[in-house]
């Protein structure tokens, strides 16, 4: 399986991400129907995307009476069924990092979490910095592993090698 | 006639407190003037009196983001500001990045026009449909960071994005910049002193609204296009990397790094200015975006150590460097961006505060001054704590900073006794960080750019040949690569027009000029293509050329009505009488008739009137802006 991995230093604050998913997912340009959002503190530069973690426990699901919501298997997503969803809104107050969002569509409401686009995420394929990336998760660790180990060679050797 | 999304301008009133919504409909306007930066010109040279004050009611000022703006198109976060410069008493554009632009798009404006003055501090308040002239008062005199703190408290509401002032705006210093998302400066010409005679403290916008291409999937495979160009070209990662100052150190090699107020080309230790600096110095903490650009070249800093520890800012810029460093004679980088924070915060233009503190520190060198007349400030080149220290009295008026507050070109009339020789200005501008006495595409660009001399209308840097995008370039315009000299003026007439025509259709679009005049992964097909796929107009990039074309000829007939000829067509005293002897070729010297020549040239290929360097009334009807003359001629007469 593939994680969904998001790093704030990289992060410049473009957001890219959120036009990117708002487009791919109701074809307008608007971070507000965006399911990954860039929070910001301008005076220190600091950006951070902040997204559906995709939680091994949801607490979204749990909450949910209807079972609306469920886990895509094969991406660890969690999945929204509209017609089974009585809009109770549980979800929205039980997700801890606000990434269960409510989407007004002409006149129904529609609950909006991030569906890593069925294993190919938008979003990632705007962000220049990698701030936001899709990762093997067995993965995950080589390229902090490899930095870790050039740096013992550097110490060793004497910087004749650079990773 | 087909239907086009509209281009909406919300126009409020501050002394009625009036608030209206206007739409502009007609197709083949938007096709002249494609919005933003076009549409803003076209609107105040056809309605406003070019002779109002700058500090007057009348005289409005206008915030523009590009037509692109708010979309996922890379670098397009770009809005125009315009208004009459309290500096140069002129038509002003300036173009500023950051994230303000957006929010006034998802709000649902292309354009904001503000006019009158209100009685007390406001600020504007503007979200979607709901737009509030609110009160200021207790903003007044609170910097950049504060005044973005409060707003963004008092309405509990991180993401509202401003374009405010500081106490240089407030109080009227002639080159006082509006700040937007804090640490982008709309910096040139004096925008801020606009805001401040109006009591406007800040313009906060915040936009749910979305918006739409007319043909999204083809709008969205020319975005990837782009993408493509972007990863290919040689110049996006050493920008990235390292930020606009990455050429400081080969600009300093080949002797064209403007030092001590222009009396050199060269600086020792020129290291310590450099963006690569700012990476191994350990200054650089984060890189920052505009919105929507994937480049990322502002830079986000930190000094953490020795006396300047604690200081945090964004920036610097190559400008900020060179005017608050080098220019100074000083390679003190935490010192550097000391000042340049307190030019963010305090809302001061780097370039024209550097500027104005080189021609101090050189009124003593030449013994005009003394460091008693400066308040017992020791003026000896490179002081950084003296700089520093500038930096505040010229934003608050204090001492000498009174004389320093009014541009160069006000006080060394006032000061007298030569200082003119060493003011770098002209027409009220003091010039950006370039030596264009290495540089003649530079020269001729600056020399008739409608703001002053400075790059901000004109970026030819392909003149240098730098890149092989650069080198392709000068090739497309001029035929051959040989023209990609910059110490010859064969042939830049037609790198100027053609960087200007560019320019102009970038600002409209609300794209950065990097990528159209720097890194060259976006040329005027893309940017047609990027329109048409957007607004279902058809345009050709010919079309694109000539609406970039229109502004310049916009600008130069409002100025003209206001006196302008080609007299006005110059550059500070010291670059056209000066030879600059640190340069890497002999009579590095842009002397009235080198200008000559090549002004003759270009008012030639406008075809314009080249006796008074004015657009003819067969240049306008040629254009398609017939419907102008009349309002010109009222002013002046049109060959």
């Amino acid at each position: 399986m593939k994680l969904f991995m998001v790093n704030p230093e990289k992060c410049t604050g473009c957001h890219l991400c959120e036009l990117a998913c708002s487009f791919n997912k109701h074809g307008v340009f608007n971070r507000e129907l965006s399911n990954i959002r860039v929070e910001n503190d301008e005076d220190r530069a600091l950006n951070v995307p902040v997204k559906c973690m995709q939680c091994d426990d949801a607490p979204c699901i749990a909450s949910c009476v209807t079972r609306a919501l469920f886990k895509d298997l094969e991406t660890g997503a969690v999945l929204w069924d509209k017609d089974r969803c009585i809009r109770c809104k549980a979800c929205v107050i039980a997700c801890p990092f606000g990434c269960v969002s409510l989407v007004r569509k002409e006149r129904s409401t529609n609950i909006s979490i991030c569906d890593l686009c069925s294993g190919q995420p938008k979003c990632i394929e705007v962000c220049r910095e990698k701030a936001i990336d899709y990762v093997d998760e067995n993965r995950i660790n080589n390229k902090k592993r490899e930095k870790t180990f050039y740096k013992v060679l550097n110490q060793k050797d004497g910087g004749m090698q650079n990773g | 006639m087909q239907a086009v999304k509209p281009v909406e301008i919300l126009t409020v009133d501050l002394s009625s407190r009036e608030i209206t919504r206007d739409k502009i409909e007609d197709v083949e306007l938007i096709k002249k003037y494609i919005g933003g930066r076009g549409i803003a010109t076209y609107s105040l040279l056809s309605s406003m009196d070019p002779e109002v004050d700058p500090y007057s009611p009348e005289s409005p000022i206008v915030f523009a983001p590009g037509v692109l703006t708010g979309t996922i198109v890379p670098c397009s976060g770009r809005t125009t500001v315009l208004f009459k410069s309290p500096a140069t008493g002129r038509l002003f554009k300036t173009n500023v990045g950051g994230h303000f632009g957006a929010q006034l798009k998802f709000a649902g404006y292309d354009i904001l026009v503000v006019k009158g003055r209100a009685e007390k501090p406001v600020y504007l308040y503007i979200e979607d449909d709901r737009v509030e002239i609110r009160d200021a008062s207790h903003l007044w005199g609170k910097d950049v960071r504060e005044t973005n703190r409060l707003v963004r408290e008092e309405n509990d509401d991180p993401e509202v994005q401003l374009a405010c002032i500081g106490p240089a705006g407030e109080n009227k210093v002639v080159y006082a910049s509006i700040q937007v998302s804090i640490y982008n400066a709309a910096g040139r010409g004096g925008g801020g002193a606009v805001m401040g005679d109006k009591n406007l403290k800040a313009v906060a916008a915040k936009g749910t609204k979305g918006i739409r291409a007319a043909h999204p999937e083809k709008f969205m495979e020319t975005v990837a296009g782009l993408w493509n160009k972007m990863n290919e070209v040689s110049g996006v990662k050493p920008l990235s990397d390292y930020g606009t100052s990455i050429g400081i150190e080969s600009t300093n090699a080949i002797g064209a790094f403007p030092v001590k107020n222009y009396q050199q080309g060269n600086i020792d230790n020129v290291k310590y200015l450099t963006g690569t600096y700012l990476v191994e110095g350990g200054f650089l903490k984060r890189k920052i975006s505009c919105y929507s650009c994937p480049v990322a070249c502002h830079r986000f800093v930190t000094v953490d150590e020795g006396k300047y520890r604690g200081v945090y800012t964004g920036g610097p810029e190559y400008e900020t460097l060179s005017a608050l460093g080098g220019g100074c004679l000083s390679t003190d980088t935490a010192g550097v961006i000391k000042a340049n924070e307190l030019c963010n915060i305090l809302g001061l233009d780097t370039i024209s505060t550097g500027n104005c503190i080189q021609w101090l520190m050189e009124c003593k060198q030449r013994g005009v001054v003394s460091d008693g007349d400066a308040g017992g400030l020791d003026l000896t080149w490179g002081n950084s704590e003296t700089i520093i220290d500038l930096v505040g009295k010229i934003a608050h008026r204090q001492g000498i900073g009174d004389l320093l507050a009014k541009g160069l070109k006000a006080a060394s009339e006032e000061l007298g006794r030569d200082s003119y020789k060493w003011a770098i200005q002209a027409r009220g501008l003091e010039q950006s960080r370039v030596e264009t006495r290495s540089a003649f595409g530079y020269a001729l660009a600056f020399a008739v750019n409608s703001r002053g001399p400075d790059h901000l209308n004109t970026e030819c840097l392909a003149e240098f040949g730098g890149s092989p995008e650069a080198r392709a370039l000068i090739k497309r315009i001029t035929g051959s690569e040989e023209y990609a000299y910059p110490h010859t003026t064969e042939k830049r007439a037609d790198i100027v027009r053609w960087h200007e025509d560019i320019y102009g259709a970038s600002d409209a679009l609300g794209i950065c000029a990097f990528p159209t005049t720097a890194q060259f992964w976006m040329d005027e097909w893309d940017l047609a293509g990027l329109f048409r796929n957007f607004t279902g107009i058809e345009v050709s990039h010919e079309d694109m050329m000539r609406a970039g074309r229109r502004m310049i000829v916009m600008e130069r007939c409002f100025n003209a009505m206001l006196g302008h000829t080609r007299e006005d067509d110059v550059l500070p005293y010291r670059l056209m009488n000066e030879i600059q002897h640190d340069a890497m070729h002999d009579n590095a010297i842009n002397s009235a008739e080198l200008l000559d020549k090549m002004k003759d040239e270009y008012y030639a290929l406008h075809c314009w009137d080249i006796e008074k360097g004015l657009p003819t009334k067969e240049t306008l009807c040629e254009l398609g802006m017939g419907d102008l003359i009349e309002k010109i001629t009222g002013y002046i007469e049109l060959k």
